[in-house]
């Protein structure tokens, strides 16, 4: 056993002390620390970040007002009913459902993995997409490990969950959807990913929304398009046709494409 | 009897931190569950600069919880735990060594979950909305 000595003048100092500390344990390779750094938010931090009003409004956008609290809520760093206390303290609470219901999410998810007894990695109901399971690799290929997908905007998200390990949510239900149905790669694989690099990593709420996208625990399958892509992230992310190649198309083009059950 | 709070990932700042008194509290990043959990260095960071932000002191170890709550010559200690969210992290806790003796905390709660948890999202909120 070691103790460790936690406390340097930088974060840097920190980050080098860390990697030789831990350069067994860990899985990748990573290059610098997140932006996002650990600690206690200050008040002055959560009423910057917490605005219903406009989360309601631009929540699904990239560069959409979201709080960016998830790390910290999901490490107990902040609690959620200070955080309702905080928006309803703000803004009336019909404008506060939006965001209201986006933190309960995470307390609905852990009550569906109360009910099923500890085990997250089985998939609830069979996929709606005319393939078995068997049909799924159940490997991530390393060009997405690497972001190096033939896709500009899915390699720009990877990069967030790389440099970062924080991804918008619109943008992790991208990512989700391009592994399993666009590369046809079973949801645990993506999952056990986000798991190792997000800091908000949740297994109940990560594992079942990735069910909730692989359609084996939800009614369909979710997919998008670069249309999509474009009209909440274009303004930051290059959405190009000739650099999306695997993303062009309508809605009926890629489910005729994806699937099977709509052949 | 050394009275220790033993620190999990998902509440770091939990509200007995500061409640009760301890003569000690700790984290412990336990390679055997770093092996069936992997982790980036960014996570481990993350956690580091949070204990640090902490209103009371934290030892950090790694090494395996037995190694360090039941090593020779150590004063005999009540180990509490805040009952971890994550229901794997809590059978990993769980399947530690019977010479750790540990006493479970109830985790805080937000939203009491409804007595029939309905299977998807909207039915539940309408469940639990009123409770806010």
């Amino acid at each position: 056993m070691m103790k460790l000595e936690p406390e340097h003048t930088t974060r840097l100092e920190l980050w080098d002390y860390l990697h030789s500390t831990f350069s067994i344990d860990i899985v990748s390779d990573d290059q610098k620390p997140s932006q996002i750094e650990g600690g206690l938010p200050s008040d002055e931090q959560l009423d910057a970040a917490i605005n219903p009003s406009r989360y309601a409004r631009t929540r699904n956008y990239y560069s959409g007002h979201v709080t960016r609290l998830s790390p910290y809520i999901r490490h107990g760093l902040v609690k959620k009913p200070a955080i309702v206390d905080l928006a309803l303290s703000k803004y009336a609470k019909s404008t506060c459902e939006k965001f209201l219901q986006e933190l309960a999410w995470g307390e609905f998810w852990a009550t569906v993995a109360d009910r099923l007894d500890g085990d997250l990695w089985t998939d609830l109901e069979p996929y709606k997409t005319g393939y078995a399971p068997g049909e799924y690799a159940n490997e991530l290929p390393h060009d997405i490990l690497d972001a190096h997908t033939p896709n500009a905007a899915i390699n720009h998200f990877i990069h967030d969950l790389l440099v970062d390990g924080y991804v918008h949510n619109h943008a992790r239900m991208y990512l989700a959807a391009y592994v399993v149905h666009f590369r046809r790669v079973k949801w645990q694989a993506g999952a056990r990913w986000f798991l190792t690099h997000l800091l908000d990593a949740d297994l109940a709420s990560n594992n079942l929304s990735w069910q909730w996208v692989a359609s084996t625990f939800s009614h369909k399958p979710y997919i998008f398009n670069l249309d999509n892509v474009r009209k909440y992230c274009g303004d930051t992310v290059n959405c190009d046709a000739h650099d999306n190649p695997e993303l062009v198309g309508s809605y009926e083009m890629l489910t005729q494409r994806l699937f099977r059950t709509a052949r | 009897m050394k009275k220790t709070l033993w620190l999990q990932p998902d509440d770091l700042n939990p509200e007995v931190l500061t409640t009760l008194v301890w003569d000690e509290v700790v984290y412990v990043f336990d390679p055997n569950w770093l092996a069936k959990r992997p982790h980036s260095l960014k996570q481990i960071q993350f956690i580091c600069e949070a204990l640090n932000a902490l209103p009371l002191p934290v030892t950090v170890y790694r090494g395996c919880p037995e190694a360090i709550f039941d090593s020779a010559g150590a004063a005999p200690r009540k180990i509490a735990v805040v009952e971890p969210r994550d229901c794997e992290l809590r059978q990993h806790i769980g399947s530690l060594h019977s010479s750790i003796q540990i006493a479970w905390l109830p985790r805080s709660t937000w939203l009491q979950s409804p007595d029939q948890p309905p299977k998807r999202f909207f039915k539940y909120w309408n469940a639990v909305k009123k409770q806010i």
